[in-house]
């Protein structure tokens, strides 16, 4: 009898801990997850207010210009590989540094993406040997109000550079 | 500590539980042989997701930019290949055990840890992702429980009080599982309140389940036909997102209700048939765990009727009684008059 109330007195305690703890850990330190403790805050926030940072490439001969990745201002920078899944991440911490000023990080994100841009053939066989300008811009918009007529809050340039002919 | 979580367990039972169930003991050999064949899916249903897992493993033993996650972070001094190996094959022969010996509480142990140890392995490697952070929980929950001894179904009182202790790990395991679909509730109004007081569109407003849609993150695998149906009529979205938010507050409350553990198993599995459809997000672990736990849930009534399931609901149930009292005080009309003649 001993036992069983111990235990069943041990889970208990774990789970109102556990409730207690998922509540006060985001409240307390800003942290939402301290593996395997999550709050489960999950799609809580209505998006109301978007901000992303969009990768263009312009090509010299006609101005066209072609965004190829987008990320969310809130997502993780942690990841630094060179594929389209990953560019997402590394344009997020791109975008951060350069409003940030982090010098060191925007230099070694140019190389990364100018490697990404001709490694992977993106601009196609033709565009790949041509000059190039690639811009990194931020823009800000309410989801659906973007997705029923197209508008944006706000487009803003934040940095441009121009790459030459490689081949 | 004790004394106020059995007071809040009592405030979270149904009204109707104390007046027409049967006293537990009844009913414990049939729920505690339930109960070990529930102990049986979860732990081959374990085996399963660990041979599903398995063919991450070339991938996490190459990856250059493994960050290991505290539960792994001895894997910095073995090096990566080293380490990896030695995770996802414990969790294999982890998993092959405790399929073996589900009562066996070294075999429940072990399958924990490596269960930890391999996911933090895959989060360390992919980012966090919180598909099987309920099937991680409940893992750790059932460590604790002592070794199930499944001979005989009557007899002394130890063996009620064994058997007792297994029901109770399914009905905390049922609790745990349920309280993270209440936590994200609580912040789904929490956070919905602040965003009313702010003059946004929030939780409770018609747009919220299109807004959420439409401002997936980009690489979230949102279906497109159903994003253009959302966004041009909102409302339509409005009703299923209010009746999962619903579901999610709500979820503990049905914990302490077995017979509400059928409806809102199927109804959580659906509201994950959802995700999936609508957003691309799929909780296989989180799915399976509801199914398992709840659908097929040891203490669920299958002779229960609607009107008594829909007395139990939250809300709905206090509503209709409150509705049903008022009926029973009501002034009487005037009495019928009798024949004379």
């Amino acid at each position: 009898m001993k036992r069983y109330r111990r235990y069943r007195n041990l889970v208990t305690i774990g789970i109102a801990t556990y409730v207690v703890a998922a509540i006060a850990m985001p409240l307390a330190t800003g942290r939402h997850e301290a593996y395997p403790l999550f709050d489960w805050n999950l799609y809580s926030r209505v998006p109301n207010r978007i901000v992303e940072y969009e990768l263009c490439v312009v090509l010299d001969a006609d101005d066209d210009s072609r965004c190829l990745a987008t990320v969310r201002k809130r997502s993780r920078p942690d990841r630094r590989r060179v594929s389209e899944r990953e560019i997402r991440p590394l344009l997020r911490h791109v975008g951060a540094a350069l409003e940030s000023g982090d010098a060191e990080t925007v230099e070694e994100s140019w190389r990364i993406f100018e490697f990404f841009l001709r490694a992977r053939m993106h601009l196609g066989r033709d565009d790949a040997a041509r000059e190039l300008t690639i811009r990194i811009e931020r823009v800000v918009f309410d989801p659906l109000e973007r997705y029923r007529s197209g508008r944006l809050r706000e487009r803003t340039v934040l940095a441009e550079r121009r790459f030459g002919v490689t081949t | 500590m004790i004394g106020f979580v059995r007071a809040v367990r009592r405030g979270l039972r149904s009204r109707q539980h104390a007046a027409t169930d049967e006293p537990v003991f009844a009913r414990q050999s049939n729920e505690f042989g339930r109960a070990v064949t529930l102990l049986r899916i979860f732990y081959g249903a374990g085996l399963y997701f660990a041979i599903s897992n398995v063919r991450r493993w070339p991938a996490l033993r190459a990856d250059p930019d493994l960050d290991p996650l505290w539960p792994v972070r001895w894997i910095d001094a073995s090096g990566t290949a080293v380490g990896v190996d030695l995770v996802c094959a414990s969790y294999i022969v982890a998993a092959f055990l405790v399929a073996m010996f589900p009562g066996r509480r070294f075999a429940r142990a072990g399958y924990a840890i490596a269960v930890v140890q391999f996911y933090a392995v895959l989060h360390s490697s992919v980012g966090i992702l919180h598909a099987a952070h309920a099937w991680i929980w409940v893992s750790i929950l059932l460590a604790f429980l002592p070794d199930v001894v499944t001979r005989g179904t009557s007899g002394s009182a130890s063996q009620r009080m064994e058997r007792q202790r297994l029901l109770v790990a399914v009905a905390a395991a049922q609790c745990l599982v349920l309280a993270f679909y209440s936590l994200s509730g609580f912040w789904k109004i929490a956070i919905g309140l602040e965003q009313l007081a702010l003059g946004e569109a929030n939780t409770f407003a018609p747009t919220a389940f299109a807004r959420h849609l439409v401002g997936a993150r980009p690489g979230t695998d949102v279906s497109p036909g159903l994003v253009k149906l959302f966004a041009t009529a909102p409302w339509i979205g409005w009703l299923p997102f209010l009746g999962m938010l619903y579901l999610e507050v709500f979820a503990i409350v049905a914990a302490f209700r077995p017979r509400l553990h059928r409806p809102f198993g199927l109804a959580l599995a659906g509201f994950h048939l959802g995700t999936s459809l609508t957003f691309g997000i799929w909780f296989a672990e989180s799915t399976l765990l509801v199914i398992v736990l709840l659908v097929g849930s040891p203490f669920a009534r299958s002779e229960t009727s609607w009107r008594a399931i829909v007395a139990d609901l939250p809300l709905v149930g206090t509503v209709s009684r409150i509705r049903r009292r008022a009926t029973i005080s009501a002034p009487a009309g005037p009495a019928p008059r009798m024949r004379t003649s």
